[in-house]
């Protein structure tokens, strides 16, 4: 077969920009290649209620179970071991534990990126299990203003709930619910939700804490005895016995 | 003659030639003076506490303090930061009340009120420029400090930012660790009968002064109202505009407590014996009373006079005479 050089040379060219566009064409569908996103980002929102209202500072209107009136001045406090959990059993760890000031919103969002698939439910302690709270973890604050006093046990406190409220005679007094390791002992209390998670795509969901509930069920709490209680075992079990439903998650 | 003038030139021209080419690449561009090197200056602190803006160095820390002791700083009347943050004192002052300059590196918010909040560099920039509206031509003019902000900073031109940056490199080394209360936490000593007891009010809900004076700073850093009055001033709400925070002033931390009298924002309290009876039965309520003041209603703790007296003892562990006697620390004047 004769084929004469002009032919010769047009063959060339073209094979040449074939082999170019394809080159160009393979890097160009690595970039766009449409794989899905092995990822996905799980947002946590950590929100506050009292009487099913949002929570609102520094304002008297939230009722108890023992019909106190009452104000929230400080709500700060650490929920830990936030795991999803998977079908086969396996869990996922999201945080190991996580600080929250409701005042300042500090916390209040954590966003954690983990594989995409269906999880069947998440895990946390509200407060730090004895296993984690250690004296001396947070050298700076806010978390470090958490401290819990060595002469009672150490560690770190799971919560600051603090505010006002009205006595009988209307008269203002203060109160402070802070729960804690006292003696080292671990009153975590402990959640499991069976909510199934679609992390498919991106997905929030909300961890919502309910404040008057720390007052009753079982134990109706008179505010006029929430105050100096660090170190009073039996109002600690208490208020860990009441924490039972005071936390609640919704997508 | 005419052979020594040809002669006298061209050597000229060869040694102005040698010197030009010295200040020139290999591409005949001018080459700037090589930076001046410096030594970085390690301190043992949590890596969030530095700014990686101004990274710590020898000669930074050593420019710093001279500015601190220097009355060159201030433009308006010869004051030195030192004047008012005396290292015998626990570098505060008895006549200014100052808020003492004492593990400021884990501090946010400055001043009793906390107008200035960020990094140590803030608040040496509004002590430097707004506090002793210091006058950089004065600075400038001196060839010491130029010599040594251009060792520091290899900086031509000293300004308000380099000075309170070098200023918060010095401040950022006052770390105050070795009192006997520290001692006594790493097992080293053991405290008296009375500061012990002392120590267990201290930290009991009863006596409750950790809630702001703990964690090893003896600060929280926030910003309370402890109760001084009845009708208080405006405190952190002239910062924020929030009402609830009228009468709220920041905790100082307790560290060398005993050494930088006067007492509160205001120093109406001259003695800590005097502080201890305004905890004990003085305590005023008011609307945005701090909720951590558990027995406002009773006007206070009610210690009795034995609990006062170790509750005093305790808060004497507190000094820490390593600090307050570090060369380090000290004058280089």
């Amino acid at each position: 077969m004769v084929v004469n050089q002009n032919h010769m040379k047009h063959f060339k060219l073209i094979f040449l920009s074939l082999l170019l566009s394809s080159v160009f064409l393979q890097s160009c569908k690595d970039e766009v290649k449409d794989e899905p996103n092995p990822n996905s980002n799980l947002n946590v929102v950590f929100s506050h209620h009292v009487n099913n209202m949002a929570l609102d500072f520094d304002t008297a209107k939230y009722t108890n179970a023992l019909n106190q009136n009452f104000e929230v001045s400080t709500l700060r406090y650490f929920v830990s071991a936030i795991y999803l959990r998977k079908a086969n059993g396996d869990s996922v760890l999201v945080k190991d534990i996580h600080y929250v000031d409701a005042r300042d919103n500090t916390g209040v969002n954590i966003t954690k990126q983990v594989a995409a698939e269906e999880y069947v439910g998440l895990s946390l302690a509200f407060g730090i299990p004895a296993y984690l709270n250690q004296s001396g973890m947070f050298t700076i604050k806010p978390e470090s203003n958490m401290e819990w006093p060595e002469p009672m046990g150490g560690g770190y406190h799971y919560m600051k709930f603090e505010g006002k409220f009205a006595k009988e005679d209307n008269s203002v007094q203060n109160f402070q619910m802070h729960s804690g390791p006292l003696m080292a002992m671990d009153r975590s209390i402990y959640f499991t939700f069976d909510t199934a998670i679609n992390l498919s795509n991106d997905a929030t969901v909300t961890i919502n804490q309910h404040l008057e509930k720390w007052m009753t069920s079982p134990n109706d709490l008179d505010l006029k005895d929430i105050t100096m209680i660090m170190g009073n075992p039996e109002v600690q079990g208490k208020i860990m016995a009441n924490g039972h439903d005071v936390i609640t998650l919704s997508q | 003659m005419k052979k020594a003038y040809i002669l006298t030139t061209a050597l000229f021209f060869v040694i102005a030639s040698f010197y030009f080419s010295a200040c020139k690449d290999d591409k005949g561009k001018e080459v700037p003076d090589a930076p001046y090197v410096t030594t970085p200056y390690t301190l043992n602190i949590p890596a969030s506490l530095l700014n990686p803006n101004n990274p710590l160095t020898v000669e930074g820390v050593a420019l710093g303090k001279m500015l601190y002791y220097d009355t060159l700083l201030d433009g308006v009347s010869g004051r030195s930061c030192a004047q008012c943050h005396i290292q015998k004192e626990g570098f505060s002052s008895y006549k200014s009340n100052a808020l003492a300059h004492i593990n400021l590196a884990w501090n946010t918010a400055f001043l009793w009120n906390g107008q200035i909040e960020g990094t140590m560099e803030d608040i040496m920039l509004f002590e430097v420029k707004d506090f002793f509206e210091a006058d950089m031509s004065k600075l400038n003019a001196n060839a010491t400090y130029r010599d040594l902000f251009k060792k520091t900073f290899n900086a031509d031109e000293i300004t308000y930012e380099n000075t309170s940056f070098a200023i918060a490199q010095f401040v950022r080394t006052l770390i105050s660790a070795d009192s006997r209360y520290d001692k006594y936490i790493q097992r080293k000593i053991s405290l008296t009968p009375s500061e012990i007891n002392g120590m267990n009010l201290y930290y009991s809900e009863e006596g409750d002064c950790f809630h702001c004076h703990g964690t090893p700073l003896l600060t929280d850093g926030d910003f309370h109202n402890n109760g001084l009055d009845e009708n208080p001033e405006e405190g952190r709400m002239a910062v924020t505009t929030n009402p609830q925070d009228r009468g709220r002033f920041k905790s100082p931390t307790l560290r060398n407590i005993a050494l930088t009298a006067p007492y509160m924002h205001d120093g109406r309290f001259e003695t800590l014996e005097e502080v201890i009876d305004f905890y004990s039965e003085g305590l005023k309520y008011s609307p945005t009373i701090d909720p951590l003041m558990k027995q406002i209603h009773a006007g206070g703790m009610q210690l009795s006079p034995q609990e006062k007296a170790d509750l005093l003892a305790f808060l004497h562990t507190f000094t820490d005479s390593t600090f307050i006697n570090n060369p380090a620390f000290a004058s280089p004047f």
